[in-house]
């Protein structure tokens, strides 16, 4: 399939490119690594007339983590995220989970804050962001707003960014230095793959052998959105967590998951997939915490 | 085995590795001649209906359209590949007229100045349908009140294969143990790296030049000559670099047709490159097959008799379904030896896309049933799967029921080897819970008497020339796919002339210039254009020893060739420079180009193909496999820890080609195993691109420990036989087999995915409570 007829627009400065935005609204879509939007286009499942790319813009591809929190700027691409030393030391869970999505090339090129916009609901990087409790900047010519990940998913394909707005980073907490983290994607194959499920679980142990003060869980590609599952956490929190406390979270998470059925699994699959996830999850995180 | 060999049997890169690896290999679809036109297919949305009207009046306006055409404007004759060979085959129109057959089926074509305006083109094509009622699977298309894919084909029935041998019933009646068993192949597609691709100049004067993507350039020729009604001097076909074909690429395909019909009209060249999604959905694909097989023993192991049917989901198209049906009751008689046998297939037509060949072609689905069924007789015997396949298994001297001559190796050999190699009876039965062991053999051809040009025409054929440089060229017309065949040759005539790997060039098969090589298939390159090489260089080598022993005053049959000199053996002083000898001959034959000439044409005896009786190849070889598995019981995943896997191949030609097509056999078996499947519903295939059909990458990929048990054939070039597809078959059974020996459950259909293995452990489980 070839690419559908469109206008590459290359504005230098963000105001500019809201200028863009404004000018072509309802036409103009915005162009971070491309790995989705133009394998969109040539299916044909969106043809935008103008793309207005952010590349030229300067000052949007930075990792820094200069006052203990992380900023991921719009532009950074998956493999620096994912070979960053420092987001490798204190934000593991988040290299590992830029490192499961598509293949080398491709994260050459993609982006963390496009995988997010792009709101596919197995987006790789959206579970171990929500349970960071990140939060993105979403700037205007208006002004500039700050909304939580959580909050960010409305639907597949579909997020609380409004007409004219630009991701411009996201921000993720510092992490608890005695928290574990693991995403745990599954798929059918070691890579190049998409999430059956895909299984985000941090776990903050409180030196009382067997308890942890927080846990967080959430999950990718069986529901519309990424999920959060507070009641399995809740389920986990502040016991002695052995075997079947751990099998009534991970039934939680797998009840309230809602996956749907296509080529790549049944939603009955996934749901059971969402159980034995969860359980592992929480094992290897709380394996990596202890190992602190 | 080395015998004072200066080249065989060494490990040789590829002679195309560098341009290959560095990017630099024209491809065809490098190719771009001056005022070249892009091609683009317009193909049907519905898998079974009758084309009322066709209206290309607005997409004729559009800018930049040259040509476009339909099957009102192409000549009305039907094509199929064993056209020649079986006339009655034929069955697909160049465009098609009256109705379509399934969704992709070849509507119209345009050609354009540009490959979008094409595109936009055939949006603007007006077609109107008349549905008719479809048949996507193989009970629907049979049943007697079935409406007809095509007129001529009663019962839907495309082609049918039979042999019986022996008395099946008898055998049945003096079996100890008896079963029968259902048996569920998917379809999977090639995946060739490089999609079709053909550009087709058709001069004014009415000569049409193809540059393809094709492993057959001849037959391509041939059937192009008869569906344009020209002569076959007229059509010329080159084949370029082509990025891998595996059974894809052997056919006369509609963008062959297409382009060139295109290009008659615009007097332009015509370009036209399938996308993947035409890959998947347009071209064709591996048989799904439904296998019943029906296994009589002894006690002590002996097959009795053995009867099966066969259904094979051919598509819309015949294709390459003929020899299909034939070649899947062929591969049931190989490896093992067998009292009674009785094997019919029955290719049907269904509204889904064309089936036609891929490695192994046919071979990989009846071995499936047949390797897990070996494995479950072992078990109901109490015998360990490796005695059962040795007790069983042809060796060297044999001659098969149905007449196949065994020449060289053993089966014995392979599955000893494989079983020492992998501590096959030091695991077996004693692995950890959901841990496993597997056992399959494998039996295949070695070149083939079979062509689709008819009866006894298939051969190859090979031209040297040599250079008063000291090099030489050979003029091949078997084509390089990517299997590594052009190093090979490039080999054998080097060992045969004493001269280095560096002084040979080697051509682009070409039907105008080069010899001609019936099709790069059945795994006969090597065996086939491997004698015709050898024959070649020896006659060459023949006419320089005549001139240089006129010259030295020697006896011609005391010269030998080694080192880049020919001199009197045991005395290399006493010679002259190889360079010097093609001067001399030359010469001496009044500046004559020296040329050598050699061919192969199997002898196969008489051949009844509608009994399936005599030797269908002139060479045959044995493979086994052993694949170790563990299951993850919470997920039904299955990773491969290993496969080791033991093939007689003959003499090494070249150890590292060989190692490659042994590796690349198995990540095809490991896919055909778990992870490939074309997913069709009504007609629609639902994954075609590469995101959600699945090969395996190399992560996917077990530690290969690959054995090659060398014999040494006595037809084969210095004893080679084939390696290429005799070794994806046992992958995937040997898989099945171990996925069986960690978890008690027995898979018959694939591929395995881990929801289908979830699901019966799960029922297991449930059971054993």
């Amino acid at each position: 399939m070839r690419l559908p007829k469109f206008e590459h627009l290359q504005p230098t400065r963000l105001d500019e490119a809201f200028d863009l935005l404004e000018r072509h609204k309802g036409e103009a879509k915005l162009l971070a690594g491309g790995t989705d939007i133009i394998v969109r286009m040539k299916h044909r499942m969106m043809t935008p007339k103008y793309l207005v790319s952010l590349s030229r813009i300067p000052d949007l591809d930075y990792i820094r983590s200069d006052d203990g929190a992380l900023k991921i700027g719009a532009m950074a691409r998956l493999n620096d995220i994912g070979d960053h030393p420092v987001v490798n030391k204190d934000w593991a869970i988040l290299a590992q989970a830029a490192r499961s999505i598509g293949s080398v090339q491709s994260r050459n090129r993609a982006t963390m804050a496009g995988n997010i916009c792009n709101a596919s609901p197995s987006a790789d990087s959206a579970p171990s962001l929500i349970a960071l409790n990140s939060q993105v900047v979403l700037v205007s010519k208006g002004g500039e707003r700050i909304l939580p990940v959580e909050e960010f998913f409305k639907g597949p394909g579909e997020t609380a960014i409004k007409a004219g707005e630009i991701l411009k980073e996201i921000q993720v907490p510092k992490m608890n230095p005695k928290s574990g983290g693991y995403y745990l994607k599954y798929s059918m194959r070691g890579a190049m793959d998409l999430a059956i499920v895909g299984v985000a679980c941090i776990v903050t142990p409180n030196g009382k052998a067997g308890y942890c003060e927080d846990v967080r869980i959430v999950l990718g590609a069986v529901c519309p959105t990424p999920l959060r599952i507070r009641e399995a956490e809740e389920a986990l929190k502040n016991k002695a967590v052995d075997e079947a406390v751990l099998e009534k979270a991970a039934r939680i998470a797998m009840d309230e998951s809602c996956p749907i059925s296509d080529v790549r699994s049944s939603a009955e699959y996934r749901k059971k997939m969402v159980k034995v996830m969860t359980r592992r999850a929480f094992n290897k995180a709380l394996s990596l915490a202890k190992a602190k | 085995m080395d015998e004072g060999h200066s080249v065989i049997g060494k490990p040789t890169p590829r002679v195309d590795g560098i341009e290959k690896a560095s990017g630099k290999a024209i491809y065809t679809n490098d190719l771009i001649l001056p005022g070249m036109l892009h091609g683009k297919i317009l193909r049907s949305p519905y898998p079974h209906a009758k084309i009322i009207r066709i209206d290309t009046a607005k997409a004729e306006k559009l800018k930049g359209v040259t040509a476009i055409i339909t099957g009102q404007d192409a000549p009305k004759i039907k094509y199929g590949f064993t056209m020649a060979a079986a006339p009655e085959s034929a069955d697909q129109y160049l465009l098609a007229r009256d109705k379509v057959n399934y969704i992709g089926d070849d509507v119209a074509a345009v050609a354009a100045i540009e490959e979008d305006v094409a595109q936009e083109a055939l949006d603007l094509i007006e077609v109107d349908y008349e549905r008719l009622p479809a048949l996507f699977n193989i009970p629907e298309a049979t049943k007697p009140d079935a409406p007809l894919i095509h007129e001529e084909y009663p019962g839907n029935i495309s082609a049918k294969s039979g042999m019986e041998f022996g008395n099946v019933e008898e055998g049945f009646g003096e079996s100890d143990y008896i079963r029968e068993d259902r048996f569920v192949t998917q379809s999977v597609q090639h995946c060739s790296m490089e999609t079709h691709v053909s550009v087709v100049n058709y001069e004014t004067s009415g000569k049409v030049t193809l540059w393809t993507s094709t492993q057959s350039p001849f037959i391509i020729k041939r059937l192009l000559s008869r569906v344009l009604g020209i002569q076959e001097k007229d059509v010329r076909v080159i084949k370029p670099c082509i990025g891998g074909a595996f059974g894809g690429k052997t056919e006369l395909l509609p963008l062959d047709v297409c382009a060139a019909l295109l290009s008659k009209k615009s007097g332009k060249p015509v370009k036209i490159v399938y996308t993947r999604e035409e890959e998947f959905t347009a071209s064709r694909r591996r048989h799904p097959m439904e296998i019943v097989l029906k296994i009589g023993v002894k006690r002590d192991g002996r097959i009795m008799s053995r009867a099966a049917k066969i259904m094979l989901d051919g598509g819309a198209y015949s294709s390459l379904g003929q020899p299909a049906a034939f070649l899947t009751t062929l591969f049931l008689t190989l490896p093992y030896r067998q009292a009674n046998i009785r094997f019919e297939s029955y290719r049907v037509y269904t509204n889904n896309s064309p089936s036609g060949a891929m490695r192994g072609y046919g071979a990989p689905q009846v071995q499936l049933a047949s390797e897990v069924q070996m494995d479950m007789v072992a078990e109901e015997l109490g015998m360990d799967p490796v005695a059962l396949r040795i007790r069983n298994g042809l060796r060297a001297g044999e001659t098969t029921l149905s007449g196949l001559k065994m020449t060289s190796g053993s089966l014995e050999e392979c599955v000893q080897k494989v079983a020492t190699d992998s501590e096959w009876s030091k695991k077996y039965k004693n692995l950890q819970p959901f841990k496993g062991i597997g056992l399959s053999s494998v039996g295949f051809m070695s070149g083939s008497s079979l062509s689709p040009l008819g009866p006894f025409t298939a051969s190859s054929s090979i031209l040297i020339k040599a250079n008063t440089d000291g090099t030489v060229i050979i003029f091949s017309g078997a084509s390089e796919i990517g299997q590594g065949s052009d190093t090979v040759l490039c080999q054998i005539v080097a060992e045969e002339l004493g001269i280095g790997m560096e002084d040979i060039k080697i051509t682009l098969p070409d039907t105008d210039l080069t010899p001609p090589d019936t099709i790069s298939a059945s795994s006969r390159v090597t065996f086939m254009a491997g004698n015709a090489a050898k024959r070649a260089a020896f006659n060459l080598k023949q006419k320089l020893f005549k001139a240089v022993a006129e010259k030295l005053e020697a006896n011609v049959n005391d010269l030998e060739a080694r080192n880049k000199r020919i001199y009197i053996k045991g005395s290399p002083e006493k010679g002259v420079a190889f360079a010097e000898s093609v001067a001399i001959c030359q010469m001496s034959q009044k500046g004559m180009t020296i040329i050598g000439e050699g061919s192969y044409n199997p002898d196969p005896g008489p051949l009844d193909i509608h009994k399936g009786s005599g030797n269908y190849s002139p060479a045959y070889t044995f493979g086994a496999v052993v694949a170790e598995v563990e299951v993850d019981r919470d997920t039904g995943k299955v990773e491969v820890n290993k496969l080791s896997f033991c093939h007689d191949c003959g003499r090494v030609i070249n150890l590292l080609g060989v190692e490659g097509q042994l590796e690349g056999a198995v990540s095809m078996g490991v896919g055909y195993a778990f992870y490939e499947d074309l997913i069709v519903k009504d007609g629609n295939t639902l994954n075609p691109g590469f995101l959600d059909y699945k090969m395996p990458t190399v992560l996917e990929i077990p530690e290969i420990k690959s054995v090659i048990v060398e014999s040494n054939d006595p037809g084969g070039p210095f004893g080679a036989k084939e390696s290429g597809e005799g070794a994806v078959s046992p992958v995937a059974p040997a898989i099945l087999n171990a996925i069986y020996n960690a978890t008690r459950i027995r898979l018959t259909d694939l591929p395995v995915t881990p929801e289908k293995l979830l699901r019966e452990l799960e029922k297991a489980n449930t059971i054993s409570k």
